[in-house]
């Protein structure tokens, strides 16, 4: 009989401090959640480019605010992000290729990587043709480097 | 009659109300402090320990702790700047507008607009400064001088807490005013906590488990640097971090006393004590080397202050007092003096599209850019964590109970500090110079996997070579307090060079320079 006055007695006495600190690991977790956004704004990620015609061969555009820079060679249209894959720096165009000013990551006119610390060759984006027949530039699609589109007129 | 003559000799309710009026100022005295003034020593601590804000104070100082060459009053430095900071900060918080509209202006508004607001920026901004170097050359004491040592291990960990809360604080400051530097020391630090995912994406399982991306969401509350990270870091510099710093510097304090006062050598000689305050009266004490403490018969255990004598000490008001004092109002006047010299720099308007060229971080954050450069996790997150994770951990895997408190106590120690600087220097600068003329990796075989250059980059092998040599100390001497020496000098010289040279020959796209006028226009 005692002894099971005792076992309850530790039972209850180990129990409730139990009971205290769960409690509050439960809601700490809870707070910790709080602080995790789910909302995450973003600015519109389409650009509309024009009609082809109007990206004769040989085009550079830099749209500075948006981070990317259009091209056109012999074998189509192409977007290339400035976004450096290292610490998110805007590397610039130079003519011949890209530099990122913060950490000297230097990159090709493909955007394939020449030196520095990025890990990743920069981002191309996808093109894309609306039914107006005019261009669009889809900052939410990536495509393969190396990947140009033909446009025909 | 005789009712109303007794009545007379009553003082009425008015003549009472009276005498006590009279007697308001001694009475509101005497329920404030129950004691007189600190003129006899038995008053002088009666003073401290009978008050909230003196009492983490022993009532009584060792000499030692005022000789000038031990602690230099680092740490007092350091605390006194953090209270100049909180009084500034405090007030900046009136004027300061947390969203991107109108942060850059409101900056702007107290730098040229507001009265003496441009006096109160450029403190705030030069007491950072201060804050951080007088941390950092407090924990270069603490470990020199072997203080560290038992009992004051915990402290030591408490002390690299606040060495990066403090760097925490700092970085956190600066988005706050969104300008340029604001805007892309941000973004470079968000990413460095998102650096992890190149561990992840080398290994491909990002889209399992993105620690990289979960922090630096978590940071900025977005996916890109905006108002949602503005909000989020105000809150990390105004409220979160001066809460667990203010927290972290009473245990600090408090700490210090149960640790039994600072270190101090086993053996004092009166030479060593030259040049500070004497109590003849404590040299007349009568021994107490058992003595005990009433309540302490209630509690098993040793207590680091029951071995304590009163010998050689002196009355902590009002010397000790006196000295925290002095520190205080150094500080406050060489950061008055910084302040009317040079102003708080303030760039143009945060402009996401367009980086400065070079994109430099404040000088303390430099070498760890200079690393970056090298490879994001490497350089931002594994090497800075190993770097303060065996600082945390020096006191316990060196426990020798070598004398504590004196500079190099032996010639072991000098000539280890003194080879390790030499061998520390040559590394650094043989990579450096190595790395601006030839390259890297990456120069000569472009296809190289990523995961190489994380693992094998300037960075790596610096930190290599450095735990390569703190070993070979340890081996060769046998002495732990020896390879901690090797590691913490390694640690101390690293930062040191690696600062000096991205502050001094890093322009712009990172490249080498030799003078910044030599940094071509753009």
């Amino acid at each position: 009989m005692d002894e099971k006055k005792d076992s309850r007695r530790n039972f209850i006495t180990k129990f409730a401090p139990a009971t205290f600190w769960g409690s509050l690991a439960v809601w700490g977790g809870s707070l910790l959640k709080f602080t995790m956004p789910t909302l995450l704004p973003q600015e519109s990620k389409k650009i509309k480019l024009g009609m082809p015609s109007d990206f004769p061969n040989g085009t550079t555009k830099i749209f500075e605010k948006e981070r990317v820079v259009l091209f056109a060679d012999d074998d189509g249209l192409f977007a290339i992000s400035t976004t450096c894959t290292h610490l998110g720096c805007v590397v610039k165009w130079t003519g011949r290729g890209f530099d990122c000013p913060c950490h000297g990551s230097k990159f090709d006119a493909q955007g394939e990587i020449i030196q520095g610390p990025a890990p990743k060759a920069l981002k191309w984006f996808k093109i894309e043709k609306l039914p107006s027949g005019q261009l669009s530039l889809n900052l939410d699609k990536t495509v393969e480097s190396g990947v140009k589109e033909q446009f025909y007129v | 009659m005789s009712n109303t003559e007794e009545k007379n000799k009553m003082p009425s309710g008015i003549e009472t109300f009276l005498t006590n009026l009279k007697h308001l100022p001694q009475s509101f005295k005497d329920a404030t402090v129950r004691h007189g003034p600190p003129s006899s020593n038995r008053a002088a601590s009666q003073s401290v320990f009978s008050n909230l804000f003196l009492h983490i104070h022993s009532v009584r100082t060792h000499r030692y702790n005022f000789k000038k060459t031990f602690t230099m009053g680092l740490g007092i430095a350091s605390a006194a700047s953090f209270v100049i900071l909180a009084i500034t900060g405090i007030l900046l918080m009136i004027y300061y507008k947390p969203s991107l509209a109108e942060a850059y202006n409101s900056i702007k508004d107290i730098h040229f607009a507001v009265p003496g607001g441009r006096l109160i920026r450029n403190i705030h901004r030069w007491g950072a400064h201060i804050m951080v170097a007088g941390v950092f050359l407090h924990m270069v004491r603490v470990f020199m001088t072997g203080s560290y040592r038992h009992p004051r291990q915990f402290n030591w960990v408490v002390g690299m807490i606040l060495f990066a809360v403090t760097l925490g604080l700092s970085f956190t400051g600066y988005l706050l005013p969104w300008d340029q530097l604001a805007y892309w020391a941000t973004t470079i630090g968000a990413q460095i906590a998102g650096s992890p995912v190149e561990i992840t994406d080398a290994l491909g399982i990002t889209h399992i488990i993105d620690i990289g991306g979960l922090q630096m969401r978590l940071l900025l509350g977005a996916d890109i640097v905006g108002e949602e990270a503005l909000v989020r870091f105000y809150f990390l510099h105004c409220i979160l971090l001066p809460l667990v710093l203010t927290t972290f510097i009473g245990v600090h304090f408090w700490r210090i006393r149960k640790d039994g006062g600072m270190s101090r050598p086993s053996v004092i000689t009166e030479e060593m004590l030259e040049g500070t305050p004497i109590d003849e009266n404590a040299e007349m004490a009568f021994p107490t080397k058992n003595k005990t403490y009433g309540l302490m018969c209630l509690v098993k255990g040793d207590s680091n202050n029951v071995k304590n004598s009163v010998k050689n000490t002196v009355q902590s008001w009002p010397n000790l007092f006196n000295y925290e004092m002095a520190i205080f109002i150094l500080v406050l006047a060489i950061l008055i003096v910084l302040s009317y010299v040079s102003d708080a720099p303030l760039k143009e308007a945060a402009n996401p599209a367009v980086p400065e060229n070079p994109a430099k971080a404040p000088w303390y954050f430099l070498g760890l850019q200079e690393l970056v450069s090298y490879s994001a996790f490497m350089g931002g997150v594994a090497i800075p964590g190993l770097a303060v994770l065996g600082l945390m951990l020096i006191p316990f895997l060196d426990k020798t109970r070598n004398e504590s408190g004196l500079w190099f106590p032996d010639k072991n120690e000098k000539s280890v500090f003194k080879s390790t600087v030499i061998f520390s220097s040559i590394v650094i600068l043989a990579t450096l110079v190595f790395t601006v003329n030839f390259g890297w990796l990456r120069n000569w075989f472009p296809q190289i996997p990523q995961l190489i250059i994380v693992l094998i980059n300037p960075g790596t092998i610096i930190t290599g070579l450095f735990v390569w040599w703190s070993i070979r100390i340890l081996k060769n001497t046998g002495s732990t307090r020896l390879g901690a020496m090797a590691v913490f000098t390694c640690f101390l010289v690293g930062f040191v060079i690696l600062t000096y040279f991205a502050y001094q020959h890093r322009g712009p796209n990172w490249d080498f320079y030799w003078w910044p006028s030599l940094w071509p226009a753009h």
